[in-house]
């Protein structure tokens, strides 16, 4: 099971990788999903923490996660729903932490994310996008997530359903909720 | 990616691939020998059962060939006596109504959405909420 450099640099499509860890190649396998979804997958924990550098963080822990769960990856979901359930409640467990952090700090959570979002150097969207930022920090994290995949990933909500569980109808209402909130906060 | 309000640094993504890719030498994954000898049971087990079906159907048509050709004949002859019941008739995917992409929130919708997040009406607004 050595190493194949050359799969590192070829981006492999999600059948090509399904076929690798069918026949136990976890290396390759891996190298595939890395090439093809680390960008992707980036940006979506990018929307939790707010900053870069925490993003880089939770994205190589996201994928020391997806190596050791690899060889118990049934094939039973499509491999990007496995990733983004990984992914997802890696980033939920971060906000919580963060939230705890605040909370001893004897801080809110929104105002720390203002901050963040404020002095971000690599911020470069206008003022209504920064407006959307500091709104989806004050949307209830599960509300957030839903949001984020919707709106950001451009995911169906079949495809949310599978990777969060939660039925088609209560997830319509969820993002229905967060996209008001964000509204009225945009207002404001 | 016209919704992406943030940059990262010059030859960022690269750099994480590369810092990706070494996980697995990084990283021990300990592979059960169930996991390696599991795909191979699965073809030999698929082989069995093809083969156990074969012998089976080979069986019974070499058996009863005469027969079950009489049997369908007269289940041709007779298909149009058998009525065909109402409810038949509504399960048919005649109106095959497709409203996934449909932006609504239905009253379904609202009511799952409380009994799967444990909300009353009062709470939605609530930021703290948890759905």
């Amino acid at each position: 099971m050595a190493l194949d450099l050359k799969s590192a640099c070829v981006p492999m499509d999600e059948k090509t990788i399904s076929t690798l860890l069918k026949e136990g190649d976890f290396q390759n396998a891996f190298q595939g999903i890395v090439s093809l979804y680390s960008e992707k997958l980036y940006w979506h924990v990018r929307r939790f923490t707010l900053c870069h550098e925490d993003a880089d963080d939770l994205v190589q822990e996201v994928y020391i996660k997806i190596w050791k769960g690899l060889p118990s990856f049934m094939g039973e979901s499509r491999i990007f729903t496995w990733i983004w359930r990984i992914a997802t409640n890696e980033a939920l467990n971060y906000v919580s932490r963060a939230k705890l952090r605040s909370t001893l700090s004897l801080s809110s959570y929104a105002s720390r994310a203002d901050r963040i979002i404020d002095s971000d150097p690599w911020f470069d969207g206008d003022a209504a996008q920064r407006s959307l930022s500091k709104a989806l920090a004050r949307l209830p994290s599960r509300q957030r997530a839903v949001f984020c995949m919707r709106y950001y990933d451009d995911l169906s909500y079949e495809e949310i359903s599978e990777i969060t569980g939660t039925s088609v109808g209560a997830l319509r209402a969820s993002y229905h909720f967060a996209a008001e909130k964000v509204k009225d906060f945009i207002k404001e | 990616m016209t919704k992406i309000s943030h940059t990262t640094p010059e030859g960022y993504f690269d750099s994480l691939k590369t810092r990706l890719s070494r996980i697995p030498q990084e990283q021990d994954v300990r592979v059960s020998l169930w996991q390696k000898v599991s795909p191979h049971l699965a073809i030999a087990a698929a082989f069995i059962a093809i083969v156990t079906a074969g012998t089976a159907i080979l069986k019974t048509f070499t058996s009863t060939g005469q027969d079950s050709q009489e049997e369908l004949y007269n289940q041709y002859i007779l298909s149009d006596l058998v009525l065909r019941s109402s409810n038949d008739l509504y399960q048919e995917d005649v109106f095959d109504f497709d409203d996934s992409d449909s932006e609504e929130v239905s009253q379904e919708d609202l009511v799952n959405y409380l009994i799967e997040s444990g909300l009353t009406v009062e709470n939605i607004e609530d930021d703290e909420t948890e759905y």
